[in-house]
Protein backbone atom coordinates (compact mmCIF):
# COMPACT_ATOMS: atom_id res chain seq x y z
CA UNK A 1 0.00 0.00 0.00
CA UNK A 2 1.36 3.39 -0.99
CA UNK A 3 2.10 5.81 1.81
CA UNK A 4 1.78 8.77 -0.57
CA UNK A 5 -1.63 10.27 -1.30
CA UNK A 6 -2.54 10.23 -5.00
CA UNK A 7 -4.17 13.66 -4.83
CA UNK A 8 -1.78 16.45 -3.88
CA UNK A 9 -4.51 18.94 -2.99
CA UNK A 10 -7.14 18.45 -0.31
CA UNK A 11 -10.45 20.14 0.35
CA UNK A 12 -8.84 22.00 3.26
CA UNK A 13 -6.44 23.69 0.83
CA UNK A 14 -9.46 25.43 -0.73
CA UNK A 15 -10.97 26.56 2.55
CA UNK A 16 -9.97 29.97 3.90
CA UNK A 17 -9.34 30.84 7.54
CA UNK A 18 -12.56 32.86 7.64
CA UNK A 19 -15.17 31.08 9.75
CA UNK A 20 -18.59 30.98 8.11
CA UNK A 21 -21.25 33.01 9.90
CA UNK A 22 -24.14 30.99 8.48
CA UNK A 23 -26.63 29.71 11.05
CA UNK A 24 -25.57 26.38 12.59
CA UNK A 25 -27.15 23.62 10.49
CA UNK A 26 -27.45 25.79 7.35
CA UNK A 27 -27.33 23.79 4.14
CA UNK A 28 -24.74 26.17 2.72
CA UNK A 29 -22.09 24.50 4.89
CA UNK A 30 -22.66 21.35 2.84
CA UNK A 31 -22.26 23.29 -0.42
CA UNK A 32 -18.99 24.82 0.80
CA UNK A 33 -17.79 21.32 1.64
CA UNK A 34 -18.85 20.06 -1.81
CA UNK A 35 -17.15 22.93 -3.62
CA UNK A 36 -13.84 22.50 -1.80
CA UNK A 37 -13.92 18.74 -2.38
CA UNK A 38 -14.65 19.24 -6.07
CA UNK A 39 -11.83 21.78 -6.43
CA UNK A 40 -9.41 19.43 -4.68
CA UNK A 41 -10.25 16.72 -7.21
CA UNK A 42 -10.00 19.23 -10.07
CA UNK A 43 -6.40 19.67 -8.96
CA UNK A 44 -5.86 23.24 -10.10
CA UNK A 45 -4.05 25.53 -7.65
CA UNK A 46 -6.13 28.05 -5.74
CA UNK A 47 -4.81 30.99 -7.76
CA UNK A 48 -6.23 29.50 -10.96
CA UNK A 49 -9.79 29.40 -9.64
CA UNK A 50 -12.12 32.39 -9.19
CA UNK A 51 -15.30 32.26 -7.12
CA UNK A 52 -17.73 35.11 -7.81
CA UNK A 53 -20.96 35.92 -6.00
CA UNK A 54 -23.71 38.47 -5.58
CA UNK A 55 -25.47 39.29 -2.31
CA UNK A 56 -27.17 37.08 0.24
CA UNK A 57 -26.30 34.40 2.81
CA UNK A 58 -25.00 31.97 0.18
CA UNK A 59 -23.11 34.74 -1.61
CA UNK A 60 -20.68 34.82 1.30
CA UNK A 61 -19.14 31.71 -0.23
CA UNK A 62 -16.08 33.34 -1.90
CA UNK A 63 -14.77 34.56 1.46
CA UNK A 64 -14.78 31.03 2.77
CA UNK A 65 -12.59 29.69 -0.03
CA UNK A 66 -8.90 30.38 -0.56
CA UNK A 67 -9.41 30.96 -4.30
CA UNK A 68 -9.56 34.37 -5.88
CA UNK A 69 -12.92 35.79 -4.94
CA UNK A 70 -15.24 38.60 -5.90
CA UNK A 71 -18.20 39.34 -3.64
CA UNK A 72 -20.06 41.52 -6.09
CA UNK A 73 -23.26 43.43 -6.49
CA UNK A 74 -26.73 41.97 -5.85
CA UNK A 75 -27.80 39.80 -8.79
CA UNK A 76 -24.67 40.58 -10.78
CA UNK A 77 -22.50 37.51 -10.16
CA UNK A 78 -22.99 36.23 -13.71
CA UNK A 79 -21.96 39.40 -15.59
CA UNK A 80 -18.85 39.55 -13.42
CA UNK A 81 -18.09 35.88 -13.95
CA UNK A 82 -18.67 36.22 -17.70
CA UNK A 83 -16.25 39.14 -17.91
CA UNK A 84 -13.61 37.32 -15.90
CA UNK A 85 -13.88 34.19 -18.05
CA UNK A 86 -13.76 36.05 -21.36
CA UNK A 87 -10.77 38.13 -20.35
CA UNK A 88 -8.93 35.34 -18.54
CA UNK A 89 -10.12 32.13 -20.27
CA UNK A 90 -7.37 30.07 -18.68
CA UNK A 91 -8.99 30.45 -15.23
CA UNK A 92 -11.69 28.21 -13.77
CA UNK A 93 -14.64 30.46 -12.96
CA UNK A 94 -17.41 29.54 -10.54
CA UNK A 95 -20.31 31.88 -9.82
CA UNK A 96 -22.46 31.23 -6.76
CA UNK A 97 -25.45 32.67 -5.00
CA UNK A 98 -28.96 32.10 -3.83
CA UNK A 99 -32.42 31.90 -5.35
CA UNK A 100 -33.26 35.51 -4.57
CA UNK A 101 -30.00 36.86 -5.96
CA UNK A 102 -29.99 34.64 -9.03
CA UNK A 103 -33.63 34.33 -10.04
CA UNK A 104 -35.10 37.67 -9.01
CA UNK A 105 -32.79 40.68 -9.26
CA UNK A 106 -30.34 38.60 -11.27
CA UNK A 107 -32.96 36.77 -13.30
CA UNK A 108 -32.27 38.51 -16.57
CA UNK A 109 -28.54 37.84 -16.30
CA UNK A 110 -29.37 34.20 -15.66
CA UNK A 111 -31.32 33.94 -18.93
CA UNK A 112 -28.56 35.48 -21.00
CA UNK A 113 -25.75 33.58 -19.30
CA UNK A 114 -27.55 30.36 -20.25
CA UNK A 115 -27.99 31.69 -23.80
CA UNK A 116 -24.35 32.76 -24.23
CA UNK A 117 -22.98 29.47 -22.95
CA UNK A 118 -19.70 30.91 -21.68
CA UNK A 119 -17.58 28.19 -20.05
CA UNK A 120 -18.33 28.80 -16.40
CA UNK A 121 -20.20 27.10 -13.59
CA UNK A 122 -23.14 28.66 -11.79
CA UNK A 123 -24.13 27.22 -8.41
CA UNK A 124 -27.43 28.34 -6.92
CA UNK A 125 -28.07 27.44 -3.30
CA UNK A 126 -31.84 27.37 -3.34
CA UNK A 127 -33.58 27.59 0.05
CA UNK A 128 -36.78 29.11 -1.30
CA UNK A 129 -36.52 32.14 0.97
CA UNK A 130 -34.63 35.40 1.45
CA UNK A 131 -32.72 34.41 4.59
CA UNK A 132 -30.35 37.33 5.04
CA UNK A 133 -33.21 39.84 5.12
CA UNK A 134 -35.18 37.61 7.49
CA UNK A 135 -37.60 35.40 5.73
CA UNK A 136 -39.36 36.97 2.78
CA UNK A 137 -40.72 34.73 0.00
CA UNK A 138 -38.31 34.34 -2.93
CA UNK A 139 -39.01 33.48 -6.58
CA UNK A 140 -38.91 29.73 -5.80
CA UNK A 141 -41.12 29.87 -2.70
CA UNK A 142 -44.28 27.78 -2.97
CA UNK A 143 -47.46 29.89 -3.33
CA UNK A 144 -49.00 28.71 -0.06
CA UNK A 145 -45.99 29.27 2.23
CA UNK A 146 -47.36 31.27 5.11
CA UNK A 147 -45.03 33.90 6.56
CA UNK A 148 -45.19 37.08 8.63
CA UNK A 149 -44.65 39.23 5.56
CA UNK A 150 -47.04 37.29 3.33
CA UNK A 151 -49.80 35.73 5.46
CA UNK A 152 -51.44 32.91 3.56
CA UNK A 153 -48.65 32.83 0.98
CA UNK A 154 -47.93 34.75 -2.18
CA UNK A 155 -50.34 32.78 -4.33
CA UNK A 156 -47.77 33.07 -7.10
CA UNK A 157 -46.48 30.14 -9.11
CA UNK A 158 -42.79 29.51 -8.27
CA UNK A 159 -40.03 30.21 -10.78
CA UNK A 160 -38.82 27.03 -12.50
CA UNK A 161 -35.03 27.50 -12.69
CA UNK A 162 -34.18 24.16 -14.29
CA UNK A 163 -36.74 24.56 -17.07
CA UNK A 164 -35.74 28.18 -17.65
CA UNK A 165 -32.06 27.23 -17.84
CA UNK A 166 -32.87 24.54 -20.35
CA UNK A 167 -35.09 26.75 -22.47
CA UNK A 168 -32.52 29.53 -22.40
CA UNK A 169 -29.73 27.33 -23.72
CA UNK A 170 -27.67 26.13 -20.76
CA UNK A 171 -25.61 23.17 -21.90
CA UNK A 172 -25.35 21.46 -18.49
CA UNK A 173 -28.23 21.33 -16.03
CA UNK A 174 -28.03 19.46 -12.72
CA UNK A 175 -29.65 19.40 -9.30
CA UNK A 176 -27.96 18.50 -6.04
CA UNK A 177 -28.75 18.42 -2.34
CA UNK A 178 -26.55 20.04 0.29
CA UNK A 179 -27.12 17.12 2.68
CA UNK A 180 -25.24 14.90 0.22
CA UNK A 181 -21.90 16.76 0.12
CA UNK A 182 -19.99 14.01 -1.68
CA UNK A 183 -22.60 13.44 -4.38
CA UNK A 184 -22.92 17.19 -4.87
CA UNK A 185 -19.13 17.52 -5.09
CA UNK A 186 -19.21 15.11 -8.02
CA UNK A 187 -21.92 17.20 -9.72
CA UNK A 188 -19.87 20.37 -9.24
CA UNK A 189 -16.74 18.74 -10.65
CA UNK A 190 -18.70 17.48 -13.66
CA UNK A 191 -20.09 20.98 -14.13
CA UNK A 192 -16.64 22.60 -13.98
CA UNK A 193 -15.25 20.07 -16.43
CA UNK A 194 -18.13 20.66 -18.85
CA UNK A 195 -17.11 23.10 -21.60
CA UNK A 196 -19.97 25.59 -21.52
CA UNK A 197 -22.41 27.22 -19.12
CA UNK A 198 -23.09 24.70 -16.36
CA UNK A 199 -25.98 25.30 -14.04
CA UNK A 200 -26.12 23.43 -10.73
CA UNK A 201 -29.20 24.04 -8.62
CA UNK A 202 -28.57 22.84 -5.05
CA UNK A 203 -31.39 22.39 -2.59
CA UNK A 204 -29.93 23.94 0.56
CA UNK A 205 -32.22 24.14 3.60
CA UNK A 206 -32.63 27.38 5.54
CA UNK A 207 -32.93 25.93 9.06
CA UNK A 208 -33.88 29.29 10.55
CA UNK A 209 -36.75 30.49 8.37
CA UNK A 210 -37.67 27.25 6.58
CA UNK A 211 -36.99 24.56 9.24
CA UNK A 212 -39.37 22.22 7.42
CA UNK A 213 -36.75 21.98 4.65
CA UNK A 214 -34.79 19.63 6.91
CA UNK A 215 -37.28 17.07 5.56
CA UNK A 216 -35.58 17.25 2.16
CA UNK A 217 -33.14 14.71 3.58
CA UNK A 218 -35.98 12.19 3.51
CA UNK A 219 -37.51 13.23 0.21
CA UNK A 220 -34.71 13.98 -2.28
CA UNK A 221 -33.82 11.07 -4.51
CA UNK A 222 -31.53 10.31 -7.44
CA UNK A 223 -33.19 10.94 -10.81
CA UNK A 224 -34.72 7.65 -11.92
CA UNK A 225 -33.58 8.16 -15.52
CA UNK A 226 -30.21 8.63 -17.18
CA UNK A 227 -29.13 12.12 -18.22
CA UNK A 228 -30.05 13.14 -21.74
CA UNK A 229 -28.58 15.34 -24.47
CA UNK A 230 -32.00 15.87 -25.98
CA UNK A 231 -33.37 19.22 -24.88
CA UNK A 232 -37.03 18.40 -25.45
CA UNK A 233 -36.77 15.12 -23.52
CA UNK A 234 -35.04 16.95 -20.67
CA UNK A 235 -37.69 19.68 -20.70
CA UNK A 236 -40.49 17.13 -20.47
CA UNK A 237 -38.80 15.41 -17.53
CA UNK A 238 -37.94 18.61 -15.69
CA UNK A 239 -41.41 20.09 -16.07
CA UNK A 240 -43.04 16.92 -14.80
CA UNK A 241 -40.66 15.95 -11.99
CA UNK A 242 -41.25 16.58 -8.30
CA UNK A 243 -38.42 19.10 -7.93
CA UNK A 244 -36.49 16.66 -5.78
CA UNK A 245 -34.66 14.62 -8.44
CA UNK A 246 -30.89 14.91 -8.10
CA UNK A 247 -28.18 14.31 -10.65
CA UNK A 248 -27.21 15.59 -14.08
CA UNK A 249 -30.47 16.02 -15.97
CA UNK A 250 -29.18 17.49 -19.23
CA UNK A 251 -25.81 17.83 -20.94
CA UNK A 252 -25.04 18.59 -24.56
CA UNK A 253 -21.92 19.57 -26.48
CA UNK A 254 -22.93 22.97 -27.81
CA UNK A 255 -19.65 24.87 -28.23
CA UNK A 256 -19.07 27.51 -25.56
CA UNK A 257 -18.93 31.18 -26.43
CA UNK A 258 -15.40 32.57 -26.44
CA UNK A 259 -14.08 36.10 -26.85
CA UNK A 260 -13.38 36.86 -30.53
CA UNK A 261 -9.82 35.89 -31.37
CA UNK A 262 -9.09 39.22 -33.09
CA UNK A 263 -10.46 41.33 -30.30
CA UNK A 264 -8.22 44.31 -29.81
CA UNK A 265 -7.86 45.79 -26.38
CA UNK A 266 -8.26 49.54 -26.47
CA UNK A 267 -6.01 51.75 -24.48
CA UNK A 268 -8.08 52.91 -21.46
CA UNK A 269 -7.08 56.49 -22.32
CA UNK A 270 -8.78 56.12 -25.72
CA UNK A 271 -11.91 54.81 -24.05
CA UNK A 272 -11.98 57.75 -21.69
CA UNK A 273 -11.79 60.18 -24.61
CA UNK A 274 -15.18 58.94 -25.77
CA UNK A 275 -16.71 60.20 -22.52
CA UNK A 276 -15.02 63.58 -22.43
CA UNK A 277 -17.33 66.49 -22.96
CA UNK B 1 -32.49 9.46 1.27
CA UNK B 2 -32.01 8.61 4.90
CA UNK B 3 -33.28 5.26 6.06
CA UNK B 4 -32.57 3.63 2.71
CA UNK B 5 -29.30 2.05 3.83
CA UNK B 6 -27.84 -0.71 1.69
CA UNK B 7 -25.27 -3.31 2.64
CA UNK B 8 -21.77 -2.54 1.39
CA UNK B 9 -19.59 -5.39 0.19
CA UNK B 10 -15.83 -4.91 0.50
CA UNK B 11 -13.58 -7.43 -1.21
CA UNK B 12 -10.15 -6.78 0.26
CA UNK B 13 -8.47 -5.67 3.46
CA UNK B 14 -6.88 -2.77 1.52
CA UNK B 15 -10.35 -1.56 0.56
CA UNK B 16 -11.55 -1.92 4.13
CA UNK B 17 -8.61 0.15 5.36
CA UNK B 18 -9.43 2.83 2.80
CA UNK B 19 -13.04 2.94 4.01
CA UNK B 20 -12.05 2.92 7.67
CA UNK B 21 -9.59 5.77 7.16
CA UNK B 22 -12.09 7.81 5.15
CA UNK B 23 -14.79 7.20 7.78
CA UNK B 24 -12.65 8.61 10.59
CA UNK B 25 -11.23 11.46 8.50
CA UNK B 26 -14.67 12.57 7.32
CA UNK B 27 -15.97 12.41 10.89
CA UNK B 28 -13.09 14.58 12.07
CA UNK B 29 -13.73 17.14 9.32
CA UNK B 30 -17.45 17.20 10.12
CA UNK B 31 -16.72 17.82 13.81
CA UNK B 32 -14.37 20.64 12.81
CA UNK B 33 -17.19 22.16 10.76
CA UNK B 34 -19.59 21.83 13.69
CA UNK B 35 -17.02 23.42 16.01
CA UNK B 36 -16.95 26.47 13.75
CA UNK B 37 -20.75 26.51 13.60
CA UNK B 38 -21.04 26.55 17.37
CA UNK B 39 -18.30 29.16 17.74
CA UNK B 40 -20.05 31.52 15.34
CA UNK B 41 -23.38 30.62 16.99
CA UNK B 42 -21.97 31.72 20.37
CA UNK B 43 -22.19 28.28 21.94
CA UNK B 44 -18.61 27.82 23.23
CA UNK B 45 -19.45 24.89 25.50
CA UNK B 46 -20.68 22.70 22.64
CA UNK B 47 -17.94 24.03 20.36
CA UNK B 48 -15.44 22.59 22.82
CA UNK B 49 -17.19 19.20 22.79
CA UNK B 50 -17.12 19.08 18.97
CA UNK B 51 -13.51 20.22 18.93
CA UNK B 52 -12.51 17.37 21.26
CA UNK B 53 -14.44 14.90 19.11
CA UNK B 54 -12.65 16.22 15.99
CA UNK B 55 -9.32 15.56 17.66
CA UNK B 56 -10.37 12.08 18.74
CA UNK B 57 -11.52 11.14 15.22
CA UNK B 58 -8.28 12.51 13.73
CA UNK B 59 -6.41 10.33 16.19
CA UNK B 60 -8.44 7.31 15.10
CA UNK B 61 -7.66 8.08 11.44
CA UNK B 62 -3.97 8.15 12.32
CA UNK B 63 -4.24 4.83 14.13
CA UNK B 64 -5.87 3.23 11.08
CA UNK B 65 -3.15 4.60 8.79
CA UNK B 66 -0.57 3.13 11.14
CA UNK B 67 -2.31 -0.22 11.15
CA UNK B 68 -2.55 -0.13 7.34
CA UNK B 69 1.16 0.60 6.99
CA UNK B 70 0.55 4.10 5.62
CA UNK B 71 -2.22 6.46 4.64
CA UNK B 72 -4.51 4.58 2.25
CA UNK B 73 -4.38 6.00 -1.29
CA UNK B 74 -6.70 8.98 -1.68
CA UNK B 75 -9.71 8.60 -3.91
CA UNK B 76 -12.58 10.93 -4.76
CA UNK B 77 -15.02 11.19 -1.83
CA UNK B 78 -17.95 10.09 -4.01
CA UNK B 79 -16.18 6.80 -4.79
CA UNK B 80 -17.02 5.47 -1.33
CA UNK B 81 -20.31 3.63 -1.23
CA UNK B 82 -21.44 3.97 2.37
CA UNK B 83 -24.80 2.37 1.71
CA UNK B 84 -26.38 5.67 2.72
CA UNK B 85 -26.13 9.34 1.81
CA UNK B 86 -23.03 9.90 3.95
CA UNK B 87 -20.40 8.11 5.97
CA UNK B 88 -22.02 6.49 9.04
CA UNK B 89 -19.88 8.43 11.49
CA UNK B 90 -20.85 11.88 10.20
CA UNK B 91 -23.36 13.89 12.19
CA UNK B 92 -25.95 14.79 9.52
CA UNK B 93 -25.84 18.37 8.29
CA UNK B 94 -28.83 20.14 9.72
CA UNK B 95 -28.97 18.06 12.91
CA UNK B 96 -27.28 20.57 15.26
CA UNK B 97 -29.18 23.42 16.86
CA UNK B 98 -27.38 26.62 17.80
CA UNK B 99 -28.67 26.40 21.37
CA UNK B 100 -28.05 22.68 21.78
CA UNK B 101 -26.50 21.32 24.96
CA UNK B 102 -23.34 19.27 25.36
CA UNK B 103 -25.52 16.31 26.18
CA UNK B 104 -27.42 16.65 22.91
CA UNK B 105 -24.13 16.96 21.02
CA UNK B 106 -22.81 13.82 22.67
CA UNK B 107 -26.02 11.95 21.89
CA UNK B 108 -25.53 12.82 18.22
CA UNK B 109 -21.95 11.56 18.49
CA UNK B 110 -23.15 8.39 20.19
CA UNK B 111 -25.56 7.71 17.32
CA UNK B 112 -22.64 8.12 14.90
CA UNK B 113 -20.50 5.58 16.74
CA UNK B 114 -23.41 3.13 16.80
CA UNK B 115 -23.93 3.58 13.04
CA UNK B 116 -20.21 2.94 12.46
CA UNK B 117 -20.45 -0.22 14.54
CA UNK B 118 -23.43 -1.42 12.49
CA UNK B 119 -21.58 -0.54 9.27
CA UNK B 120 -18.59 -2.72 10.16
CA UNK B 121 -20.86 -5.48 11.39
CA UNK B 122 -22.70 -5.45 8.06
CA UNK B 123 -19.40 -5.46 6.14
CA UNK B 124 -18.23 -8.41 8.20
CA UNK B 125 -21.47 -10.28 7.58
CA UNK B 126 -21.55 -9.57 3.83
CA UNK B 127 -17.97 -10.19 2.74
CA UNK B 128 -16.73 -13.38 1.15
CA UNK B 129 -13.19 -12.76 2.38
CA UNK B 130 -12.06 -14.25 5.68
CA UNK B 131 -9.41 -11.54 6.02
CA UNK B 132 -11.97 -8.76 5.57
CA UNK B 133 -14.30 -10.48 8.01
CA UNK B 134 -11.59 -10.70 10.66
CA UNK B 135 -10.49 -7.08 10.18
CA UNK B 136 -14.08 -5.78 10.12
CA UNK B 137 -14.71 -7.68 13.35
CA UNK B 138 -11.73 -5.82 14.88
CA UNK B 139 -13.26 -2.52 13.80
CA UNK B 140 -16.59 -3.60 15.33
CA UNK B 141 -14.83 -4.06 18.66
CA UNK B 142 -13.09 -0.71 18.34
CA UNK B 143 -16.38 1.04 17.64
CA UNK B 144 -17.89 -0.76 20.63
CA UNK B 145 -15.15 0.82 22.74
CA UNK B 146 -15.93 4.23 21.24
CA UNK B 147 -19.60 3.77 22.09
CA UNK B 148 -18.65 2.94 25.67
CA UNK B 149 -16.38 6.00 25.90
CA UNK B 150 -19.12 8.36 24.74
CA UNK B 151 -21.59 6.74 27.13
CA UNK B 152 -19.13 7.33 29.99
CA UNK B 153 -18.73 10.93 28.86
CA UNK B 154 -22.50 11.31 28.76
CA UNK B 155 -22.76 10.09 32.35
CA UNK B 156 -20.73 13.13 33.43
CA UNK B 157 -22.86 15.65 31.56
CA UNK B 158 -26.10 16.98 33.08
CA UNK B 159 -29.32 16.86 31.08
CA UNK B 160 -30.39 20.02 29.35
CA UNK B 161 -32.64 22.45 31.14
CA UNK B 162 -36.30 22.64 30.13
CA UNK B 163 -36.73 25.39 27.55
CA UNK B 164 -33.17 24.95 26.31
CA UNK B 165 -34.20 26.09 22.81
CA UNK B 166 -35.96 29.27 23.94
CA UNK B 167 -34.11 32.28 22.56
CA UNK B 168 -35.10 35.67 24.01
CA UNK B 169 -33.65 37.29 20.88
CA UNK B 170 -34.59 34.74 18.25
CA UNK B 171 -34.28 35.44 14.53
CA UNK B 172 -37.61 37.01 13.69
CA UNK B 173 -39.31 37.05 10.33
CA UNK B 174 -39.71 40.55 9.01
Amino acid sequence: MSAEPVCALTAKDFKSDVKPVWCPGCGDFGVLSSLTKALAELGRPTEEVVVVSGIGCSSRLPAYTSCYGFHGVHGRALPLATGIKLSRPELTVVAAGGDGDGYSIGGNHFLHACRRNVDLTYIVMDNQVYGMTKGQPSPTTMPDWDSALMPGGTGIRPFQPMAVALASGASFVARGFSGDPNGTAKLILDAINHPGFSFVEILSPCVTFRPEEREWKQTVHPAPVEETADRSTAARRILSDDGLNTGVLFRDDRPPYEAPAQATIKDPADLEKEFLL
Amino acid sequence: VSGKERTVTLASVEELYAYAYALEREASERYEMLTEQMESGNNPEVAEVFSKLAQIEALHAGQIAEKAGGTPPARPPWDYDWGDIESPENIPLGAPHYLMSSRQALNLALACEKRALSFYQAVSDATGSEDVRAMAAEFVEEEREHVALIEEWLDKVPPEEPGWDEDPDEPAEQ
